[in-house]
């Protein structure tokens, strides 16, 4: 472990351990006391997200599926604040410009809530108006892969026209609320991306942006210099940038694109892979890393009986595991008792449950226990009743 | 007449014989205990059970608070291979999707129009259903070598098993070659078919209809 990363999370752990003994939030306000970050409501509790803010987030489709029917259903996105999405918090709180980027990877069973508490983070850093970087799925780019076009930059490189357009054009429609911030910071220097097409030194940085979703052939290549672009600021103090990679243990994982000579390329040959795995190495200031060690690349999905893996070292393998040394792993858990009861009191009041035996105490105690207090399968057997 | 009956026996089923094989020995087994309540109270002294073995339970008497003989009647008609799981999904996926539409339009109306919306998606099936329960069958019956479609009369039973039978037909029929899902179309079946609406009940006053054109025929039910 470098020191300056140790430093970084000890520090984080520190505050984490203080926020969820629930002692004060003094320690965190002083340590960042120029922009404090706003608050996340205490763990047990729910909260709503907006409907434009949901939606300008992107959430309909971040979210798991089931959630994201809920959303459209109940017209609401409401979410239990669980102590993982605390801890996250709380070592964003701790995030500054003299620490290197906090790595966070959250972990955990099936459906104990990793994607929904990386997105309760994104939602956190618009808060704080952070800016956000949000990978829906990284098995998108080594599995989802529709087009390849080989790279003029590096070659060898595999370059993904669609996912590169997708990606920014997410990435701008998720960072509307800073967008005049972007606007005001430049670039460090000329981007000659083909023989016509130029980005000048001193331009705004979403022109890159704008290149980018306008000439797919470029895209990739506009992801790689945004990013370095934001590293360059975050690192000067502009601002501070969460990146949010789902699945992120996919980033070294199997892919499914082919090579000229039919053999699968390798993830370090794909220039997004690349360019997201250099945004979460730790040589920059100012920014948190919150991965998901998601068992979807490693297990099969017919298979009803195996017992997969599900540890950060197990999924990531030894050379993620490697590359994203020194981290905080995050466990995602069950529901305890008080939390199930959270969900079931507003399933109540939001009129869900509607069979009359959902209702009673009996109905109650049956949810919890036939879902074995896990999320997914709460809202599975709520969805029905 | 008992040259034909035999006649008749020996071509419409498929074997006379009762079962020659049961897992169960009808001598050393006896029925479970499903009921929760009835399981925490003591064996009557006089029950068999106590000294006898008792069959495994149906994965469909698990005492669930969700239980509803009509759902686990419907998941039994749509099982296909005996693939119980996977009907049991479709079918609890289409009252997902019942739910989902009838709380949007709950959600939508008014505070008086709201009375008048069910929600509870096991409420509308079973309604379902129960419109769409025929009050006759027509069985071919041969006499002097041509078959006739004789309307005949069924009970209560039957007539619930022959609505879900055209239900899952017609659900099937739409379904396949991937044009929608499952449990898509019976969720849409369902709630048309509570209101007396759809293709179901289109089908069962089909039936209704034909048995009135053959009534002619109903002397030949032996």
């Amino acid at each position: 472990m470098k020191p300056c990363a140790e430093l970084a999370s000890h520090v984080a752990r520190r505050v984490a351990v203080r926020r969820l003994g629930g002692v004060h939030r003094h320690f965190c306000t002083e340590a960042k006391a120029e922009s404090s970050l706003s608050l996340l409501p205490d763990a047990g509790t729910l909260y709503e997200m907006e409907m434009p803010v949901a939606k300008q987030l992107n959430m309909r489709t971040h979210l798991p599926s089931s959630l994201s029917k809920q959303m459209g259903t109940l017209g609401e996105v409401v979410t239990l604040v669980r102590e993982p999405i605390v801890e996250v918090a709380s070592c964003m709180r701790a995030v500054n410009k003299t620490f290197p980027t906090l790595r966070l990877v959250l972990w955990g069973p099936f459906g104990t809530g990793k994607t929904v508490t990386l997105n309760q983070a994104v939602h956190h850093a618009y808060n704080n108006n952070w800016a956000i970087i949000n990978l829906r799925s990284a098995m998108e780019l080594t599995r989802r892969v529709k087009e390849i076009e080989m790279s003029s930059f590096v070659s060898g490189r595999i370059n993904d026209p669609s996912n590169a357009v997708a990606f920014l054009q997410n990435f701008k429609q998720q960072n509307q609320h800073i967008w005049k911030l972007l606007g005001e910071l430049l670039t460090e220097r000329d981007y000659e991306w083909s023989k016509s097409e130029k980005t000048l030194k001193d331009k705004p940085i979403t022109e890159i942006i704008e290149m980018g979703i306008s000439a797919p052939f470029l895209a990739s290549d506009c992801v790689g210099a945004l990013f370095r672009e934001l590293r360059r600021h975050a690192t000067a103090d502009k601002l501070e940038v969460l990146v949010a990679i789902d699945d992120a243990n996919s980033l070294w994982g199997k892919t499914l694109v082919k090579r000229a000579d039919r053999t699968y390329a390798p993830p370090s040959d794909l220039t997004l892979v690349v360019h997201f795995r250099r945004m979460i190495q730790n040589d920059w200031m100012n920014g948190c890393v919150l991965m998901v060690a998601d068992k979807k690349e490693v297990a099969d999905a017919r298979d009803e009986l195996g017992v997969s893996r599900y540890t950060p070292l197990e999924l990531f393998g030894e050379e993620g595991f490697e590359f994203i040394e020194p981290f905080l792993p995050i466990e995602t858990t069950n529901y305890t008792e008080s939390e199930s009861n959270a969900i079931y009191n507003y399933y109540v009041k939001k009129n869900w449950l509607a069979t009359e035996a959902a209702r009673t105490e009996e109905g109650r105690k049956q949810l919890m226990h036939l879902s074995a207090f896990n999320p997914f399968y709460y809202e599975r057997l709520c969805a029905f009743n | 007449m008992t040259s034909k009956l035999i006649k008749f026996a020996q071509k419409r089923c498929i074997s006379s014989t009762p079962s020659t094989f049961n897992m169960y020995d009808p001598r050393v087994f006896r029925e479970p205990v499903s009921d929760v309540n009835q399981l925490a109270k003591p064996l009557d002294s006089a029950d068999d059970r106590n000294f006898l073995f008792v069959k495994a339970m149906k994965s469909d008497s698990t005492p669930v608070f969700y239980r509803d003989s009509v759902i686990d009647k419907l998941v039994r008609v749509c099982t296909k291979d005996g693939e119980k799981e996977t009907s049991r999904r479709n079918v609890l996926g289409a009252l997902e999707i019942i739910k989902r539409r009838q709380y949007k339009a709950w959600a939508k109306a008014s505070d008086e129009e709201k009375k008048n919306i069910t929600v509870n998606p096991f409420e509308i099936s079973r309604k379902a259903i129960k419109n769409c329960r025929p009050l006759m069958k027509l069985q071919g019956v041969t006499r002097g070598g041509t078959t006739y479609q004789v309307p005949f009369p069924i009970e209560e039973p039957e007539a619930e098993f022959r609505a879900m039978k055209m239900l899952r037909d017609i659900c099937r029929a739409r379904a396949r070659h991937g044009e929608t899902h499952f449990k898509d179309i019976l969720a849409t079946e369902l709630i048309a078919a509570s209101q007396n609406e759809g293709a179901t009940i289109h089908a069962k006053q089909e039936l209704h209809k034909t048995c009135e054109a053959n009534r002619a025929y109903a002397h030949y039910r032996a």
